[in-house]
């Protein structure tokens, strides 16, 4: 190598190179100067070549390197053209390789997926070598004549089964070879079945698949037939263990057939070149319960997955089985008909009878009948437009037509078939073929063109189309009939729809209808046709066909179960009819008071519940109240002949209001509550409206209730005055009125008495018959208290109870009638009026008091407000955890604004009619609706003062509207 | 003759060449003495039994325990490089403290070799753990052949390096192999009973290539073991630096075939790690002899870097390389660079770029560049010159009618093992 000379370009020749450095890329050619340039001739030697270092100045590789070198850098022609390194020679044939190498292999098109192994595909391990083959020869040489000679197979199974016996029982025999297995216990090693062995498994697999025999598709099909082992080993096992057994134990137990060296553990030293594959240390994984755990979790899965591929693999196999069966027996067929067709030629049986060649024409034309039916269908749906508004008629035109139609076609079937077979020598074996594919492909059945029947193509574009059209069609239809149900109904709230209800007002009871819309009260004087509300038609049904009812089956709302052994009487909410009040007011819960302790503390005490027992248990106690229930239910029917039930009153009703309680308490989740209950749920979800806009709606409306409520309670207090002069002189005429009845039962009092006397008498009377009256009403003492100062005083007290409720987190209320009451029945009906009137002047001056200061403190109470609406919701929140404690509250509401709605008419009732029958007093007592009468004819002021109650309510509403929707479902 | 013991050196005549050969051992056959002679300077392979008659008796004899000899400095040539080679580790290791991307071109670092060097034995072994080949085996039994013939499928083939198949084939004249399982019998008969058995007709694992001309197999050594030891086994006949160490289960086997209507005949293989600490793209390769010098070495060479490709990274061959595995792969990089310059239409390119494109590391890169002599310097700065030699072979090669392979019909995607199949004890 000539060294080039130094210059000075290359002494400071940068040697470093960075990889993103960017290199141009040039010809040599290019650059004329290029070798004045660069002088440095590298020298090659330095390259490192990645070659063993020893190796690397091996003369052969030099050879080529240099001669590559020489080529690369054209400082020297090569020599030689093809320089290489010689290697010994091994293009030598193997002229034997034919004899060993055979077969077609067909390469499959796809690239080849395989996990088989070596094991796999090499048949039995156990090879027979020279010394085997001499020793079997002489084996078959001395055999007597009735057994056939061993074949190489068999010696090779029998050798590998003592191999398998030796090295499972005693892979430590090359310590002492002589201890060799005897004959006796390898072939009771051998023949005793292990499960995992490949002949068990096949064994078993064929009986489960009833299917013989199963192959190892790697294993060679050998065309000789194999005998047993057991068979073998009676025949040849102990000659050919004789002869294993000298072979093992002059291979000094180890296998016949030479295996690798592998690690011997008890050798530290590793140096023999023959010890290969070793293992590589494993360092042990650190055991944990947890790892542990881990791992037979694996386990468990893994099996399991391993279980659920067998078992589609069996399926798969079973399946496969059936069809080859299949496959066969229609090639028998086919082959029995062929012999038929012969035999008849040959014996000249002419006949046209070809059922015993066709036995499957019958079944083939009714088959041919499928492209019809499908047809028809497409038919009714391309015109299923026509064929619904069609009348029956047509469709059985259709129908006929479509008939007429096959039966045509049956019979060309038939004739193009006697034809066919009018020509069996040609025709017979593509006819089978026909056959047998009629037979396989059940759905299809090939006509000729000419008969296709002329039926309008059905194209996916027009069914889409259809159904497209359908589609825009039944929208249209439920906006159209959205339109006419919202009709009269203006939606002022943020809610994105309507309530569905179809309302009709009952306008003779509606003087003034221009609030209404404006009015949420106004909503439950409608009567709603929902269609959970029985119509007039229903309702007569009812009540007059006796079977009908016997047939009702009740679905419980909340679950959907249907109870047919409760017999629930169809109850009509139907405010008009007249009956007894009586029947329909309950004792009281119990008596709340709220009084001012001594350090001004406002304390609210409850009465009446001391002498319950524990109401859960009484509760509990559901056969007592069915009884109870059955037994009023008797009376009832026995005090008043046909009054149909209120909603209201009855006990069945409070019975599954209060069974339906326990269905909060669950551990099912809200939403699942919410779907089998869409009632007791969260206000701000049953309105649509985030929490927030609730929380803000309830708030205002708190708000402007209680301002308005200190505004009203001075105006108020003055019209109380009013009233109840009015209310003194409709006492007396009432009075007159009363003692015309009176006058016949106690001609005797109301002769002697004077008109002063009686005056006062009839006073007093009258303030007895009221009070009578109110204690058969009021379900609540408070009220009953209030009557002359009503709303005044009431408000507070409303704006407490929730609170109350709710800081008390009210304790089931198991409204019974056997409920001890602490009404004022107890007192004595001789009480004066004054007394009474003192009373309640008492009472209206405590009320404006606490109104007074509720006034002065509205800031107070504003916050109070926020209390109650910050508690009012969280138990809302709470639902989960406390899921029976919103009904709960929906009915305390509930039976407030029912309690306050009764209370109204006893106000103005007499004021205003005091000709009406007190009988529609009370009836009216019981609705909303007379509330909305009287605030009708009321003066401005005192609509001012409805309007309040009904901001009151509005607040109720939400709920009590829908537990009305509740109790009315029970009533379904 | 009382001098000719082993470990003695003497002048061999080979090919009407006298030749300095080392008496590694000694035999009596039939009466003869016979000598196993290595020849120095010359590869392994070439190892051969020989009659006294063809050793030089005039010529002297070197014994090995003389130290003053000539010879000795070729025999002692290993402490003095390795000792050399002490202060270039030092100083590689130096150079790899500077940024990756800088690489100083005269002392291009190989791969994995520089290492080696001054480990002890136990390190060595330690080494083995990851790697698939190995040094030069000292052990004395190993440096001999032990098989003389194999006949495989229709080839009879001459082995030669050491291989461990069991010690007693080593008795036979000839041992036969299964051309598809690769399985070994001593026994004709055992062979042909086996043959009569045994149904595979392709390497046991998944074709992923197939062309015209041939398949490749992917085989993992954890599935197949049997097979891959039996491969590693034939291959390690002819790969001296092939370890049979530790078993097979950390490669992935890619058997090259050629089929016809017999089945697949496996022409060579590369093996690969699972996982490579070292960044290299293949352990071990051999084109049997058989179909050597057909070009199926550049077919394996391109194959194992389209896999690389696929899996979007740059690898190398595990090193020390053979004397024909370098030749192999300087021509397979020479080729692939080559080609890539001439057909880039750009007038300019690193060497990031040119190893993103063909998946060879940047140091193969610039070896293969600078054994071209095709990085200059000019003006100043680092240039790739097309020299006019370079451009001379490339027409020459465009000639050839070469076999490449087609990545499109490459069905393959990266294995991936968990951490636990990678841990390969059992």
């Amino acid at each position: 190598m000539p060294a080039p000379p130094v210059s000075a370009g290359a002494r400071f020749r940068q040697r470093k190179i960075s990889v993103k450095q960017t290199l141009q890329v040039l010809r040599q050619s290019d650059l004329p100067d290029l070798e004045s340039e660069d002088q440095v001739q590298r020298d090659f030697q330095h390259i490192e070549t990645g070659v063993e270092k020893s190796e690397e100045e091996e003369e052969h590789l030099q050879a080529v390197i240099n001669a590559a070198h020489a080529a690369a850098t054209g400082v020297s022609k090569p020599v030689k053209k093809d320089l290489f390194i010689p290697t010994p020679d091994a293009s030598k044939l193997w002229p034997e390789a034919s004899k060993y190498y055979q077969g077609n292999f067909v390469m499959p098109t796809s690239y080849i997926k395989f996990s088989a192994t070596v094991n796999d595909t090499s048949g039995v391990p156990y090879n027979l070598d020279e010394i085997d083959e001499e020793f079997l020869i002489s084996l078959n040489k001395n055999l007597p004549n009735h057994i056939d000679p061993c074949t190489e197979s068999e010696f090779e199974l029998i050798c590998y089964n003592f191999e398998k016996a030796v090295s499972e029982k005693q892979p430590y025999l090359s310590m002492d070879p002589r201890s060799i297995l005897s004959f006796k216990d390898i072939e009771v090693y051998s023949l005793t079945e292990n499960p995992i062995s490949d002949d068990s498994i096949k064994a078993s697999l064929e009986r489960e698949l009833n299917y013989k025999p199963i192959v190892n598709l790697f294993e060679k099909e050998s065309n000789e037939s194999q005998r047993s082992l057991i068979k073998l080993f009676e025949l040849f096992g102990p000659q050919i263990y004789e002869h294993w057994k000298d072979r093992k134990i002059e291979r000094g137990g180890k296998t016949i057939a030479p295996i690798l060296k592998f690690e011997d553990p008890s050798e530290k030293d590793d140096s023999d070149p023959y010890v290969c594959f070793r293992r590589r240390e494993f360092r042990q994984q650190r055991k944990t319960r947890r790892a542990d755990l881990h791992s037979s979790e694996r386990l468990r899965k893994l099996h399991q997955e391993l279980i659920n591929a067998r078992e589609l693999i069996m399926l798969v196999a079973k399946r496969e089985i059936e069809r080859k069966n299949s496959l066969l027996l229609e090639r028998k067929i086919f082959q029995e008909r062929t012999q038929v067709k012969r035999l008849r030629r040959e014996l000249n049986i002419e006949t046209d009878d070809i059922d015993d060649l066709l036995p499957l024409k019958k079944k083939k034309l009714s088959k041919s009948i499928d492209p019809n039916n499908d047809s028809k269908i497409s038919n009714g749906i391309i015109n299923g437009k026509i064929n619904s508004n069609k009348d029956k008629n047509s469709i059985d035109d259709i129908d006929d037509k479509i008939k007429s139609k096959k039966e045509l076609r049956e019979k060309k079937l038939q004739k193009t078939k006697s034809i066919k077979d009018g020509s069996p020598g040609s025709n017979s074996f593509l006819k089978s073929k026909r056959q047998a594919l009629g037979q396989l492909s059940q759905t299809y059945v090939r006509l000729p063109a000419s008969k296709i029947p002329d039926l309008p193509l059905v194209t996916v574009e027009n069914v889409l189309k259809n159904k497209d059209n359908d589609l825009a069609k039944a929208v249209a239809e439920k906006i159209k009939k959205k339109r006419e149900d919202d009709k009269g109904w203006v939606n002022l709230t943020d809610d994105p729809f309507n309530p569905f209800f179809t309302i009709s007002l009952p306008n003779e009871y509606i003087c003034d209808t221009k609030h209404l819309p404006y009015s949420s009260i106004a909503s439950s004087i409608f009567e709603i046709q929902s269609s959970n509300f029985i119509n007039e038609s229903l309702s007569k049904l009812f009540n007059n066909e006796k079977h009908l009812r016997d047939s009702i089956l009740a679905l419980e709302a909340t679950n959907g179960a249907i109870n047919e052994k409760v017999e629930i009487k169809p109850e009509f909410y139907n405010p008009m009819l007249d009956y007894d009040i009586h029947k329909r007011i309950s004792e009281p819960i119990f008596r709340l008071r709220k009084r001012i302790s001594r350090n001004g503390k406002i304390m609210i005490d409850r009465k009446g519940l001391v002498k319950k027992e524990d109401p859960i248990d009484e509760f509990l106690n559901f056969d007592n109240t069915i009884n109870e229930e059955t037994l009023n239910d008797v009376k009832n029917d026995e005090i008043n002949d046909k009054i149909i039930n209120s909603v209201y009153d009855s006990n069945i009703e409070t019975f599954i209001r209060h069974e339906s309680r326990w269905q909060f308490d669950t551990d099912s989740t809200e939403l699942m509550q919410s779907k089998a209950n869409p009632i007791g749920h969260d206000p701000a979800k049953l309105n649509c409206i985030s929490n927030d806009t609730q929380a803000i709606r309830f708030g205002s409306m708190l708000l402007t209730k209680s301002s308005e409520s200190t505004k009203d309670s001075k105006i108020s207090l003055g019209r109380m005055k009013i009233i109840q002069q009015q209310l003194q002189q409709q006492q007396f005429h009432q009075y007159q009125l009363h003692q015309r009845q009176q006058m016949q039962l106690k001609q005797m009092q109301l002769q002697q008495q004077s008109q002063a006397q009686q005056l006062q008498k009839q006073q007093q009377q009258q303030q007895q018959q009221q009070q009578q009256q109110n204690i058969q009403i009021k379900s609540s003492p408070l009220i009953i208290q209030q009557t002359q100062a009503p709303q005044l005083s009431q408000q507070p007290q409303n704006q407490q109870n929730p609170l109350q409720k709710v800081q008390q987190n009210i304790q089931p209320q198991v409204q019974s009638p056997s409920q001890p009451s602490s009404l004022p029945q107890s007192q004595s009906q001789g009480q004066q009026q004054q007394q009474l009137q003192q009373q309640n002047q008492l009472q209206q001056q405590k009320a404006f008091q606490k109104q007074q200061i509720s006034q002065q403190n509205q800031q107070k109470q504003y916050q109070k407000q926020q209390l109650v609406k910050n508690q009012y919701q969280q138990p809302q929140k709470q639902n989960l955890q406390s899921p029976q404690f919103p009904p709960q509250i929906q009915q305390q509401l509930h039976q407030q604004f029912l309690q306050q709605q009764l209370q109204n008419p006893q106000l103005a009732n007499p004021q205003l009619n005091p000709q009406l029958n007190p009988q529609l007093h009370q009836h009216l007592q019981h609705q909303l609706q007379s509330q909305q009468i009287q605030s009708s004819q009321l003066t401005p002021q005192m609509q001012q003062f409805q309007q309040q109650i009904k901001a009151q309510q509005l607040q109720n509403q939400q709920l009590p509207k829908k537990q009305l929707q509740k109790q009315k479902q029970f009533v379904m | 003759p009382n001098d000719l013991i082993i470990g003695a050196k003497v002048f061999v005549l080979k090919d009407e060449k006298e030749i300095l050969a080392e008496i590694l051992a000694k035999n009596l056959r039939k009466g003869k003495q016979l000598f196993y002679v290595h020849y120095v300077n010359y590869n392994k392979r070439l190892d051969q039994w020989i009659n006294i008659n063809q050793i030089n008796l005039k010529k002297p004899v070197i014994r090995p325990d003389d130290p003053t000899s000539k010879t000795d400095k070729i025999t002692a040539k290993k402490g003095k490089a390795s000792s050399s080679k002490t202060s270039k580790t030092s100083k590689t290791s130096k150079a790899s403290k500077e940024s990756k991307d800088i690489m100083d071109l005269d002392d291009l670092d190989v791969q994995g070799l520089n290492l080696k060097d001054g480990l002890t034995r136990n390190q060595e072994i330690e080494k083995l753990r990851s790697g698939g080949s190995r040094a030069n085996n000292h052990l004395e039994v190993s440096k001999i052949r032990n098989l003389n013939k194999i006949i495989m499928g229709k080839f009879e083939v001459e082995p030669w390096y050491f291989s461990p198949y069991p010690i007693e084939l080593t008795e036979e004249d000839e041992i036969y192999i299964c051309e598809y399982t690769l399985q070994y019998f001593g026994f004709k008969k055992q062979f042909e009973r086996f043959r009569s058995k045994c149904t595979l007709r392709h390497p046991p694992g998944n074709e992923i290539y197939r062309d015209d001309l041939v398949s490749f197999f992917e085989i993992d050594g954890k599935k197949q073991r049997i097979y891959c030891r039996n491969l590693c086994l034939l291959s390690k006949l002819f790969l001296d630096h092939k370890t049979l160490y530790y078993d097979v289960d950390p490669f992935l086997f890619y058997c090259m075939t050629i089929k016809d209507e017999e089945g697949y005949h496996l022409v060579g293989y590369f093996s690969k790690e699972k996982e490579s600490a070292e960044g290299y793209n293949l352990a071990c390769i051999l084109t049997l002899p058989q179909y050597q010098r057909h070009g199926y070495g550049k077919i394996l060479i391109q194959f194992s870097y389209e896999l690389s490709k696929r899996e979007h990274k740059v690898g190398s061959p595990e090193k020390p390389l053979s004397d024909l595995g370098l030749l192999s792969y300087r021509a397979y990089w020479s080729e692939t660079i080559v080609k890539l310059l001439i057909g880039n239409k750009r007038s300019d390119i690193t060497i990031d770029e040119i190893s993103s494109i063909t998946s060879m590391t940047t140091a193969d890169i610039l070896h293969t560049l600078q054994t071209l002599n095709m990085l200059r310097y000019y003006k100043g700065q680092h240039i790739i010159v097309l020299t006019d030699q370079v451009i001379e072979q490339y027409e020459k090669l465009k000639k050839k009618k070469r076999h490449y392979i087609d990545s499109e019909k490459l069905v393959w995607k990266p294995p991936t093992f968990t951490a636990s199949q990678l841990r390969f004890g059992w």
